[in-house]
């Protein structure tokens, strides 16, 4: 055998640029769907895990996948803006009217849920509620607004510094500090919304409380502050200089009998700090302030199924879902997808297969003078066909480790780019 | 044509001894027929006959690629046609020495393994240390020595040759057999060639059996069988 190896060895070696050809066009007919495979279980199990780990979301009609997704990894619940010069160059063009839609206070994919929805829940003592509010960033990073119960629902640890306690600080994930460069004492800037958006979101200042450990989840990647924080970015809530205080008389538009008109030289803080905290207010009624979804954690099964029976009712105005059916259906859909996509991979490799046959025959064919001499010698028939036979497996073996070290990476590779799926 | 004799002197173990040999490939017209050939050990026939007479054939039937219809053909004291396929394939690699013209070289094996390649074809055969000693001898004898690890594709056509003289001699064969293995050499790379085939005959005292048409070689065999002349082999 070893002699029979050694031959068919030598045969590969010397015409390596074919065997090379071949062991790379069938280890990647095997690599492509293997690691489709992969890719598609370990999404499909970071995306389960993090979504068994929720039980129940509450948020506004529309998209449950929206909500989902939202709530889960912390998607915008808005589109990306459109500079106002490109109504401008539709019209210049002469071809169409250009009709501009503002949505930013109602986003078309995630309308916002009023905040009195998270003291219902708790109200009915049947679940814990916690509020997430993800409109903003800061340079990228998804700002999340919520109440310090998320930490301790995804078991998040800190690896510096201590939680949000204070209007205005944030807690980082490990990601996001790294991506941001800021760590415990630091200071980061919420990215404002709009630049000429007077009615609020001014970029806020927030001290940074704690770095968390690395999590492997979305949580790496957000700036978690308390969820009036994320008001105050919104300008829900502000603070700014004492117009009632002797001296304050060049901010003052009008003075009523029972108010004080500002005019816009009052100064608005963008940094929360002891000395200001107390000038802090709403405008408005918190109950009735944004939040982008609750999550909802029954204090056991039955409360669930009761307080999903209260949201099914009709007239609800707020819709509840439970991420795992959402994230089933999702999958399957996925799944779909890549069962198709196997399917082309399979006809791929089918033909790959007949390519690669008719390599071998057609090789044979030439080799058939050097097959003769073989015999000629005194090989048997058995003996030159387990010399061919040889070469086509080891052709097969190399592809398949070839296949099988690519499939490794991607998984290795695969499961870090996941890891944000994760739960 | 009627089957002739040729008498060659006493058959010995190690001796060629073919009778009542009749041979046609099928469905076709061609047929060989020889009565008798005897050739001793250590003796050299050197085997001539104008084109498509049959001369290939014969070292094909001696060699035991081909299966006559009828007769005899006894190598180194064992009856080819008696043996099965295996069995010959197992006779040819132990006791036959084949060169042929147009014998070809492995090109992705270098010299040595080349010369070697009948020990890693058939399992009768052991590579072993003696065995590698042998080729290398072999190699230095024919002036080879320098390049056995060299590819074939890197010789001249007269190394070639002399590389497959090499192969055929390496096991020790108790017969040669050779088609035309100087057809294409010039004369300097053939009398080498042929040095080495007959001079292995002699000392081992083997049969050698040569296809040639070159007459200037034939005063260097002991005998000439002339194929295809009445009394001797015929194609018809």
């Amino acid at each position: 055998m070893s002699d029979v190896l050694y031959l068919a060895s030598r045969y590969l070696r010397f015409h390596r640029g074919k065997t090379a050809v071949l062991v790379a066009s069938i280890g990647l007919i095997l690599f492509l769907p293997a690691a489709l495979q992969v890719l598609a279980r370990q999404g499909s199990q970071a995306l389960r895990a993090r979504a068994e780990a929720t039980p129940l979301l509450l948020g506004a009609p529309g998209s449950a996948v929206d909500l989902t997704l939202a709530a889960l990894y912390f998607r915008p619940p808005t589109r990306a803006a459109t500079p106002y010069r490109e109504v401008g160059r539709v019209a210049a063009s002469g071809l169409a009217r250009a009709i501009p839609l503002h949505l930013h206070f109602r986003p078309p994919t995630l309308a916002a849920t009023p905040y009195r929805e998270v003291g219902r829940v708790a109200a009915s003592g049947l679940a814990r509620a916690i509020p997430l509010h993800l409109r903003y960033d800061a340079r990228g990073q998804r700002i999340v607004g919520t109440t310090p119960d998320y930490l301790e629902f995804r078991r998040l640890e800190l690896a510096a510094g201590r939680r949000f306690a204070l209007l205005g600080e944030c807690v980082l994930g490990a990601d996001a500090a790294r991506a941001l460069g800021a760590t415990v004492g630091d200071h980061v800037l919420s990215s404002p919304a709009g630049a000429f958006d007077v009615a609020g979101s001014f970029p806020l200042e927030m001290p940074v409380a704690g770095v968390l450990a690395p999590s492997g989840t979305a949580d790496d990647e957000a700036v978690l502050v308390d969820l009036k924080t994320a008001w105050v970015i919104a300008g829900l809530a502000h603070g700014h200089m004492d117009v009632t205080a002797p001296g304050a008389e060049s901010g003052v538009l009008e003075r009523r009998e029972d108010e004080v008109v500002a005019n816009a030289s009052v100064l608005s803080y963008t940094r929360i700090t002891p000395e200001n905290l107390d000038s802090f207010h709403f405008h408005g009624d918190p109950d009735a302030f944004p939040v982008d979804a609750v999550v909802v954690v029954p204090r056991d099964r039955k409360s669930g199924v009761v307080l999903r029976g209260r949201y099914a009712e009709p007239g609800a105005g707020i819709r509840m879902v439970v991420p795992r059916a959402v994230v089933d259906d999702l999958v399957a859909t996925l799944f779909s997808v890549k069962n198709a996509i196997l399917a082309v991979s399979l006809g791929l490799g089918l033909a790959t297969a007949a390519t690669a046959a008719l390599v071998f025959a057609l090789s044979i064919r030439l080799r058939r003078r050097e097959l003769v001499t073989l015999r000629r010698i005194g090989a048997s028939r058995r003996r030159v066909r387990a010399v061919l036979a040889t070469e086509v497996l080891l052709v097969v073996t190399a592809a398949t480790l070839l296949a099988a070290g690519l499939t490794l990476l991607v998984s290795r590779l695969g499961a870090s780019a996941l890891g944000l799926l994760g739960s | 044509m009627e089957a002739g004799v040729i008498e060659t002197g006493m058959v010995e173990a190690g001796g060629i001894d073919v009778r009542g040999l009749d041979f046609g490939y099928p469905g076709g017209e061609f047929r060989l027929r020889l009565g008798e050939l005897r050739v001793a050990a250590g003796e050299s026939v050197a085997v001539t006959g104008a084109s498509g007479c049959g001369k290939t054939t014969l070292i094909h039937l001696l060699a035991g690629i081909l299966e006559p219809r009828a007769g005899r053909v006894a190598v180194a004291g064992l009856d080819m046609t008696s043996l099965a396929v295996e069995d010959r394939q197992d006779l040819r690699a132990l006791k036959i020495g084949l060169v042929f013209q147009e014998l070809e070289l492995l090109d992705y094996l270098d010299v040595l393994d080349n010369v070697l390649l009948p020990y890693r074809l058939t399992p009768v055969l052991e590579l072993d240390a003696a065995a590698r000693g042998r080729a290398l001898e072999l190699l230095a004898r024919v002036g080879l020595g320098d390049k056995v690890r060299r590819p074939p594709g890197r010789l001249s056509q007269g190394e070639r040759q002399r590389v497959a003289v090499c192969r055929a001699l390496v096991t020790r064969p108790a017969v040669v057999l050779g088609d035309e293995p100087t057809g294409n050499l010039d004369p300097r790379n053939r009398d080498q060639v042929i040095d080495a085939l007959l001079g292995y005959g002699r000392e081992a005292g083997a049969p050698v059996v040569i296809v040639t048409h070159d007459h200037e070689l034939l005063p260097r065999f002991d005998r000439t069988l002339e194929v295809g002349e009445p009394g001797a082999g015929a194609a018809g």
